[in-house]
């Protein structure tokens, strides 16, 4: 279904990845990432690389359906490669009129890209292993723990539950009020970027108005079902972690440990 | 006679906006609905319906007069939420009144607003979605739903809570016509399992089998009686601009026409019989 692909894209196979506790996929994807930022040499990302593959073939997630995470940013990599070539000062290597591309640039962008995709990919295995019900469901219980956020954490998991509810209602009734419009003469495919612009202000109008009936309705029913805020609120779904999450949390902090570790390999690749 | 469940004392809305004089929306209603009539509630568009309804969910409070539900006074914010544990309410769109992502978290939004302990949370759940035939459906997205599928799951939110009395306010209106006699078909069990049932519609056939029928017109109530007894006159209901069911319409026309047909058919089984008897 076209809309799956907006809201998450939840892959399930009950793998033991998909068995363990959102909130151990979290703090795992957390931890993942700052060490991303730990790694210094292009041994690191071979570490982080080898962990990642080591989870896809865990998650039995098929390697295309990760991968096609990174196609919507493939464009901000390229951008990043990109300015980090041009702009890192240091030594010349190469000279193209005014651009000037340096030993640091090239390391640089290097660096950049392989943190970006590892980091991307990183993320997009999380949320094809948990359904974006635990996600919300860990999310909450870890902010809980957070203190100041601590007070709000219901609010903000409300918050989040509905607007990945209605984001599949809202882009339906965009794609309809396109299609209203498209059939009176609008035009959304000019070559011109500033009147494909303006095209879409008349969009946003009974966007809105209909967003905010949607939100009034909704807010209704809510009152109607004796909702009442965070307080005296119990769930059905009580997160509980298991023995396989205490064992992830080992396996993890290993990995990391061996990420660290390649902070110390002398010899260099490149 | 059973236990009055919701009783309207000289009843106002007024729908005050800020550039608009008061827009009087219910005026003087008196009422009294008793435990396990199933009550059909028609009028024409503006009539005051859902203000009604609302009122009796304590959505909105009278502008004067009373509302009691269950005994209650609506105006009394210490029962707000017994109330409206006591009575529920179905709404028209189905899209618009769920609230989690998938279907058995949905259901289990008014238990959890309960404080209800999660393994009890889980029985209701579980039994709500097997009362409207959704627990198949029990781990998808309100997306994956047709319009009638949506409603039955706005239902079992509703029957999770265990409430005494529905209020359905036009939740046939979006539905085609299977889904709306499927959802016909769960009122009338949920009426003879004993819940108080109060249907909106604008479709007369729906509301044939109601046990009693309330009309409303310009925010009052105009007519009030069994299905019998608002459906033998056609012409008063067409001055009020509401359609007679196709059967009660066609033994009007006999009769006019000069056939010895009792009034107050409501059945095609009835129509037959008393065609059967005419010589
Ligand atoms: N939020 C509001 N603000 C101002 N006026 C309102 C509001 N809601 C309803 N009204 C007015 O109150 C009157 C009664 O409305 P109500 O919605 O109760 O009618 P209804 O019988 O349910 O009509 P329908 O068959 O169209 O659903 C109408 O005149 C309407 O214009
Ligand atoms: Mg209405």
């Amino acid at each position: 279904m076209k809309n799956d692909v907006v809201v998450g894209q939840y892959y399930p196979t009950n793998s033991v990845i998909h068995r363990l506790d959102p909130r151990t996929k979290i703090m795992s994807t957390l931890l993942y990432i700052v060490f991303l930022f730990v790694a210094k040499n292009i041994w690191g990302y071979i570490a982080a690389l080898f962990f990642l593959s080591l989870a896809v073939i865990v998650s039995k997630v098929p390697v295309g359906y990760v991968l096609r995470g990174l196609k919507g940013v493939v464009f901000i990599v390229c951008m990043t490669l990109v300015f980090n070539l041009i702009w890192t000062p240091g030594e010349a290597l190469l000279t193209l009129g005014p651009i000037i591309i340096t030993r640091q640039g090239v390391m640089a962008s290097i660096n950049m890209a392989f943190r970006l995709l590892l980091l991307i990919t990183g993320t997009s295995m999380m949320s094809l292993c948990t359904a974006t019900i635990a996600l919300t469901d860990g999310i909450e219980a870890l902010i809980k723990k957070v203190p100041f956020l601590g007070k709000v954490s219901h609010e903000i998991s409300m918050m989040m539950s509905i607007a990945l509810r209605f984001i599949p209602s809202l882009t339906e009734e965009l794609d309809r009020i396109m299609k209203a419009q498209k059939s009176r003469g609008a035009d959304f495919e000019s070559k011109n970027l500033v009147k494909r612009i303006k095209s879409y202000v008349p969009l946003l109008v009974p966007l809105f108005v209909s967003a905010f009936q949607r939100a009034n309705d909704l807010a209704m029913a809510m009152e109607a079902r004796c909702y009442k805020g965070g307080e005296g609120r119990t769930r059905l779904r009580i997160l509980k972690y298991q023995k396989i999450d205490f064992a992830a949390y080992i396996i993890v902090a290993l990995a990391m440990g061996c990420i660290f570790a390649t902070r110390y390999i002398p010899f260099k690749l490149i | 006679m059973n236990k009055k469940i919701i009783e309207l004392r000289d009843v106002s809305f007024v729908y005050d906006s800020e550039n608009a004089p008061g827009v009087k929306a219910l005026d003087e209603v008196s009422l009294d609905i008793y435990e396990g009539e199933f009550v059909g509630i028609v009028g024409k568009n503006g009539s005051g319906k859902s203000t009604l309804a609302k009122l009796l969910n304590a959505l909105i409070l009278p502008s004067s007069g009373k509302v009691f539900v269950g005994g209650m006074d609506s105006a009394d914010p210490q029962y707000t939420t017994d109330i409206r544990k006591v009575c529920s309410m179905v709404f028209q769109n189905p899209d618009n009144q769920m609230v989690a992502t998938i279907v058995e978290e949905d259901t289990a939004f008014g238990p959890e607003n309960l404080g209800l302990a999660p393994d009890k949370i889980r029985r209701r759940v579980d039994e709500s979605l097997k009362a409207v035939g959704m627990y198949d459906f029990k781990d998808k997205k309100p997306h994956q739903l047709s319009g009638g599928q949506k409603q039955r799951v706005a239902i079992a939110g509703v029957i999770a809570m265990h409430p005494q009395c529905i209020v359905f306010d036009e939740s046939t209106a979006m539905l085609d016509p299977a889904g709306r006699a499927d959802l016909i078909n769960i009122m009338h069990t949920l009426n003879s399992e004993g819940v108080t049932v109060i249907f909106i519609t604008h479709y007369m056939e729906e509301i044939v089998g109601a046990s009693r029928i309330i009309v409303m017109g310009d925010g009052k109530i105009i007519g009030d009686g069994t299905p019998r007894e608002i459906f033998s006159n056609p012409k008063w209901l067409e001055e009020n601009r509401l359609s007679v069911p196709e059967i009660v319409a066609l033994s009007t026309a006999l009769r006019e026409g000069g056939l010895d047909i009792p009034p107050g058919i409501l059945s095609e089984d009835e129509l037959v019989e008393a065609l059967c008897r005419l010589k």
